[in-house]
């Protein structure tokens, strides 16, 4: 049975996420002031008219560095979903179709990857690479290439032995075209969902990386080095530095994670959810 | 027989249906279902898989959850009306006057419990002053009953060590523990292999036979029903279509749905007659004819007016060895041929 | 069983070299020289040249890897020049207030995910079960800093019902002699009534925070399993041997469902570690995470780069014990004759 309000929260996740994506592409083209722009007469200004998410303590326009904090995030998020992708689907697929010698190095590799926490492994890329928001999507990256690669492994071990791609392999067909005609369309739902959620994963990550000074640097207009900037002045009274990056950070990864989670829904007619009982 | 007639039933259906909310809308599983079990009376209910029957042994004993509700009707236990009793009530019915033998033994138990703590849980769950170490002999006890081998080492097994066959006798074990009046047995030995099942079978009717219980017996297996049960009660669609004494029934069906099922199975007294499978599906319960829920696939009445119209009413039959029930608009007409037919 | 347990432990052993190994990579890629890096920028050119020749920083690539793990292993993990203490020294000390935290975080996950998949699954209704899946959208979206931060916002400065962020006592709080490091149990041990209620006061918002991700995740998880559980016969038959359902779903379905969520306790533990990195700080409270935070606050990497590797080995360590603990507990691997899945 259908829950009630299950299209509605997924009409909820797409509006949120259009919004986002068209705040982030044409915000800050159309918000007649900068994300650096500074303005020594108003610092600290409670959200008005003029500045509707308030300034910060040297009088930056909040909703300004809002917006092209979207668009960073955005940025990255899709970014790191590409690059996992590549690389994590790509090592999976050498590893499904490899022999026994290829899956072991390659699966052992991706073992030393995922013998860390995600975002500590993200964290020791910036300390090594150099701080700065390009290491953070790089660290990002390479923490999620591991729920690319385990995954289009399993996937692919798992068509493989499916009687269609037997037959074809039984009558000659190169290993390029089994790969490129059989294997990767038929992982491409469980890889979209996926993708999905490591963009939830990266927005959410880049934020925690720039919280703690190992991403972007203040005062680059990136939602979590924003909420390390509004935190001092949260407890003192001007609350909205802090708040509105935090708001976009939570809208994005919530909208990311509902779509996958939809997606995964539909794709899978069997999931509990779908079932009558 | 071994009922008496004078003697209150101990199991009174009345009217029960049992809807289940679908994206469809409601659909009823159970359409105003009525039978009766006296004490000591071993009942069959037949039909094929999707027919209702195991949703009706669930109603009975108020195991239907959400989105699943019994719409209408009545279960009398000794003049009790269980529908709508709280569970912290039905609790002390289950599993004491009433037990439930289930059809899938290999996950009817908890794979991460041994036998024995499930089997000493369900006495002591009902007799709340017997001691740990008494529950524990008793549970030996049940396990010798039902035959299975070096019981008091086996108590500390868990499942998965246990064969399908052995399973069962668990649960029949589990089902006798507080000596219940009645036992609802869903399928037992369907999914066993063949001489498994005569081994249960055999092993149920000594049990129920020693102990006096009464089974209300659910299969889809009438070689079953001829060996153990006094009535039959055949069911399609949801509906109760033809009741009446299992020797009658057998031998003389008189609901065509009932000659069909009975052709269907192989029978060593009709070599060299062909097997004969019923036409077409049983109908959808979503979507259900608006006359005889059989009509469609009747070889004796499709097509027929009446048939595709009117929903039948029962009608009583005289048969040797008492009186029948069945819900045919031609019930009178073919029991009057089948026993000119059996005369000549 | 013993087969996959010996399996087990040869894989978690080669992870551990792999991440390492990633870990000395990193650490030699990071720009300038390391020496200078430990020693800071005001050390003299001589003790520079010493600490290279000791680190082995003049041998080839593979000597120096395992001179570093070597010290590593040996509990030498380098030299913080912003505090002008041993890391180990710094990180053993501020050990007890995160793993405190780290308790009561995942004390409040655990009861709070289990308590949801319960009601959600036993009551079945759209309403109770949209709003506590809505709660864990929220628990595994929101940054829990922000989160952090905003329960401030709410409970101290809005309503002064809790502590604000002043770490793990107030300051009037005379703290309890030192006994496990764990101000609620140290207090308790002491009979000191006030600062044992004061601690829990200052725990319950970083705690909250911390461990709202984890519940999150674990509450999806539970439910999943449970939904699948509770369709299994045995659930009918237990009730239909005279427990309510109520009975059946607590001590059938959910011990049940817990074996599959017991490996996942590994990734639990991993959420924890790194989310002390990011709590912590918000809350000034004096945990392994908040001088994580302070090093890279003070460009000081090296607290850093040995957290960075002590988090793999714990976050291994632990991944490894549950799965051989959910392997003991589950009878149907326990008890299987010569191991192999």
């Amino acid at each position: 049975m259908r829950r009630i309000g299950d299209d509605k929260t997924f009409a909820l996740a797409v509006l949120i996420a259009a919004l986002l994506i068209v705040g982030a592409l044409l915000g800050p083209l159309v918000w007649p002031l900068g994300p650096l722009d500074m303005d020594f007469g108003a610092p600290l200004a409670a959200p008005s008219f003029a500045h509707p998410m308030g300034t910060d303590s040297n009088g930056r326009d909040v909703f300004a560095r809002f917006l092209t904090g979207a668009r960073i995030s955005l940025a990255v998020g899709a970014i790191v979903v590409l690059a996992g992708l590549v690389v994590g689907g790509a090592i999976g697929v050498a590893a499904g179709i490899g022999g026994r010698v290829v899956d072991t190095i390659l699966m052992r590799l991706i073992d030393a990857l995922a013998a860390f926490p995600p975002l500590i492994l993200a964290m020791a890329v910036t300390v090594g690479l150099g701080v700065g928001l390009k290491t953070a999507a790089i660290g990002i990256a390479l923490s999620s290439v591991p729920f690319f690669a385990r995954l289009m492994r399993g996937d692919i071990l798992r068509i493989r032995t499916l009687p269609f791609v037997e037959a074809s392999v039984a009558m000659g067909a190169k290993r390029g075209r089994i790969i490129a005609r059989h294997l990767l369309p038929h992982t491409a739902p469980t890889m979209l969902v996926q993708c999905a959620s490591v963009f939830g994963y990266a927005i959410l990550t880049l934020a925690g990386l720039g919280f703690i000074g190992l991403g972007a640097q203040i005062p680059e207009p990136e939602w979590g080095a924003m909420i390390t900037d509004g935190m001092q002045y949260a407890l003192t009274g001007q609350w909205w530095l802090a708040l509105f990056p935090g708001l976009g950070v939570l809208l994005a990864v919530i909208a990311a994670n509902l779509l996958a989670d939809r997606l995964e829904e539909s794709l899978n007619p069997r999931s509990a959810r779908n079932q009558v009982r | 027989m071994s009922s008496t007639t004078n003697q209150p039933p101990l199991l009174e259906v009345r009217g029960l249906t049992t809807e289940f909310a679908t994206r469809a809308g409601a659909v009823a599983a159970v359409r105003d279902v009525s039978l009766t079990v006296r004490r000591s009376e071993k009942v069959a209910i037949v039909g094929e898989s999707g027919c209702g029957k195991s949703t009706l042994a669930l109603s009975i004993l108020g195991l239907i959850d959400k989105p699943g509700r019994i719409a209408s009707g009545q279960v009398l236990l000794e003049g009790r009306d269980l529908v709508g009793l709280s569970e912290s009530a039905m609790k002390t019915i289950r599993g004491k006057t009433v037990s439930l033998i289930f059809q899938d033994p290999m996950g009817a138990l908890d794979p991460i419990k041994t036998v024995g703590a499930q089997i000493i849980d369900t006495l002591r769950r009902h007799q709340p002053g017997l001691s740990h170490k008494a529950a524990r002999a008793r549970a030996v006890e049940l396990l010798r009953e039902v035959e299975v081998p070096a019981a008091e080492r086996r108590l500390d097994d868990y499942p998965h060590h246990y064969s399908g066959g052995m399973r069962q006798r668990v649960m029949i074990a589990i089902a006798l523990a507080n000596a219940p009046d009645l036992i609802i047995a869903d399928e037992p030995t369907t999914a066993l292999d063949v001489t498994t099942q005569a081994q249960v079978l055999a092993l149920l009717e000594r049990v129920v036979a020693d102990h006096g219980v009464a089974v209300l017996l659910i299969t889809h297996n009438l070689g079953v029903v001829a060996e153990f049960c006094d009535v039959v009660q055949v069911m399609y669609a949801g509906r109760i279509v033809e009741r009446g004494p299992t020797e009658a029934i057998l031998a003389r069906p008189t609901h065509p749905y009932t000659q069909a099922l009975l052709e269907s199975i192989p029978d060593p007294a009709r070599i060299g007659t062909r097997l004969r499978a019923i036409p077409g599906m049983p109908p959808d319960l979503s979507a259900m004819p608006s006359g005889c829920a059989f009509e469609p696939r009747c070889f004796f009445g499709h097509g027929r007016e009446i048939c595709r119209t009117r929903q039948p009413a029962p009608v009583e039959i005289e048969t040797t060895s008492g009186p029948s029930q069945v819900e045919c608009h031609f019930a009178t007409e073919r029991a009057a041929r089948a026993s000119e037919v059996a005369a000549s | 069983m013993l087969r996959l347990i010996s399996g087990r432990i040869v894989t978690s052993l080669i992870s551990l070299v792999g991440a390492s190994l990633i870990a000395f990579v990193l650490l030699r890629l990071t720009p300038g020289d390391p020496a200078r890096l430990f020693l800071g920028q005001f050390a003299g050119e001589d003790a520079v040249q010493a600490l290279r020749a000791e680190l082995g920083l003049n041998g080839s690539i593979l000597s120096q890897y395992w001179i570093y793990m070597g010290r590593f292993l040996s509990g030498d993990w380098g030299f913080s020049y912003s505090t002008g203490q041993s890391v180990a020294g710094l990180l053993l000390a501020r050990f007890p207030a995160t793993v405190e935290l780290g308790l009561f975080a995942f004390f409040f996950a655990f009861v709070a995910a289990v308590s949801c998949a319960l009601v959600s699954v036993y009551r079945r209704g759209p309403v109770s079960d949209g709003g506590v899946r809505a709660l864990s959208f929220f628990a595994q979206g929101v940054p829990p800093f922000w989160f952090g931060l905003m329960m401030l916002l709410v409970f101290f400065e809005g309503f002064g019902w809790l502590p604000g962020p002043e770490g793990r006592l107030g300051l009037r709080i005379i703290p309890p002699p030192t006994v496990t490091g764990l101000l609620t149990v140290d207090s308790l041990l002491a009979g000191d009534w006030t600062a044992f209620k004061d601690a829990i006061r200052h725990l319950i918002l970083p705690a909250v925070t911390l461990g709202l991700m984890p519940f999150g995740f674990l509450y999806r998880l539970l439910r999943a399993n449970l939904e699948g559980i509770t369709r299994e016969p045995f659930i009918t038959v237990a009730r239909g041997r005279g427990l309510t359902r109520w009975a059946a779903y607590v001590r059938h379905a959910l011990p049940n469902a817990f074996l599959p969520t017991l490996t996942a306790a590994g990734l639990l533990f991993g959420q924890l570690l790194a989310g002390s990195v990011l709590v912590e700080r918000v809350f000034v409270w004096p945990g392994a995470g908040a001088l994580v935070t302070d090093g890279v606050l003070k460009q000081d990497f090296s607290v850093v780069q040995a957290f960075i590797l002590l988090s793999a080995f714990i976050y291994v360590l632990t991944s490894l014990v549950v799965d051989i603990l959910a392997a003991m507990l589950d009878p149907r691997v326990a008890q299987s004759q010569g191991g192999g899945r």
